[in-house]
């Protein structure tokens, strides 16, 4: 057979065919815009993603307790490390480490907050919320944050 | 004027059905005249027999898709054309590359010329064309149909060049295969 022959045999292809390929260019791009925003919306859902990944690592130690009034600093990546004052010592905060508190050990609650490191008793630099109570705990004190004793150690 | 009305017009043998078709679908033939021709003068030719062919046609002849009736009188009468001028060797423009292309389908040892015939092998590449998938088919029919070029298939369905030459390498590849378990091609 000659390739001529096959071209010709393209020549009585079906009406319905040839009116769908004269038609197909705009039914396809309607699809194509579908895809690409499918293709561009997928994009954008996975930078949404990343950027709530990021969030979330960057605020690792930024939590708010109270909406709009509230901030924790709890790590080293702040300024400053989250730390307490207490009996005219400073206290560092130790996030992974809890402790079980009696709670007549309770020696008081926090009254002020600082953007720096703690200068009076009571003085926290990693929550606005105050009223936090603190305790003497062996090895140092702990602070009741978020519903967990936390171990603070001498600095 | 619509179809029906210059359709009309060549049942009634009024001559101002081939003015009302070169009006409507003068660019239109063309397009797939010059497609195959390459050439002004041949295809303005090719596009007078068109419509001559068509009054000789209609009646009886009432064709339900008047546009695609043209379609495929301008295609034939461009090809024989084509073959007319290029008996020798390959022409130039798009027809050359749609035959290139086409030519991987027919490759191998033509034992069947002695038994083609034309009416079974246009049974079987509307078939093959019917069972493609819509998009693989549309896209099949403007490169081997119509002979539009990538560019302007790749335009008029919106997608990139490439993809057009890996779908109708990929298409053809089937079309091959077809044509060998059907015997056309050994």
């Amino acid at each position: 057979m000659k390739t001529e022959d096959l071209f010709e045999g393209f020549a009585t292809l079906d009406d319905e065919l040839l009116n769908r390929s004269e038609q197909g260019g705009h039914t396809m791009k309607k699809q194509k815009n579908l895809s690409t925003f499918i293709k561009y919306g997928s994009i954008a859902a996975c930078l949404l993603v990343a950027l709530g990944i990021g969030a979330l690592l960057l605020n690792k130690n930024i939590k708010n307790t109270e909406p709009g009034n509230s901030t924790v600093v709890e790590s080293p990546g702040a300024d400053y490390p989250a730390t307490i004052m207490v009996d005219n010592q400073i206290y560092a905060l130790q996030i992974t480490t809890t402790v079980e508190v009696d709670e007549s050990n309770i020696l008081g609650y926090t009254t002020s907050y600082t953007d720096g490191y703690p200068t009076q008793n009571g003085e926290t630099n990693f929550n606005r919320t105050l009223n936090m109570p603190y305790a003497s705990v062996e090895g140092g004190i702990a602070v009741y944050y978020e519903n967990q004793w936390y171990l603070c150690v001498p600095k | 004027m619509t179809d029906e009305k210059i359709i009309q017009l060549f049942f009634n043998r009024n001559e101002m059905a081939i003015k009302e078709t070169q009006q409507k679908y003068g660019a239109y033939c063309f397009h797939i005249a010059n497609r195959i021709l390459d050439n002004r003068e041949d295809s303005e030719e090719c596009l007078n027999d068109t419509w001559m062919q068509a009054w000789n046609s209609i009646p009886p002849t009432q064709p339900a898709h008047y546009n695609l009736f043209l379609a495929k009188i301008v295609r034939n009468i461009s090809f024989n054309k084509y073959k007319e001028k290029h008996s020798q060797k390959r022409g130039r423009g798009e027809i050359a590359l749609v035959l290139d292309e086409l030519a991987e389908c027919t490759a191998g040892q033509s034992d069947t010329e002695a038994v083609f015939m034309a009416g079974q092998l246009q049974q079987t590449i509307n078939t093959f064309v019917r069972n493609l998938p819509e998009r693989e088919g549309n896209i099949f029919i403007r490169r081997y149909f119509y002979a539009d070029s990538i560019r302007d298939i790749s335009k008029h369905y919106s997608i990139s060049e490439n993809n057009v030459r890996v779908m109708l390498n990929r298409t053809r590849n089937k079309l091959k295969i077809v044509l060998k378990e059907e015997g056309f091609v050994s």
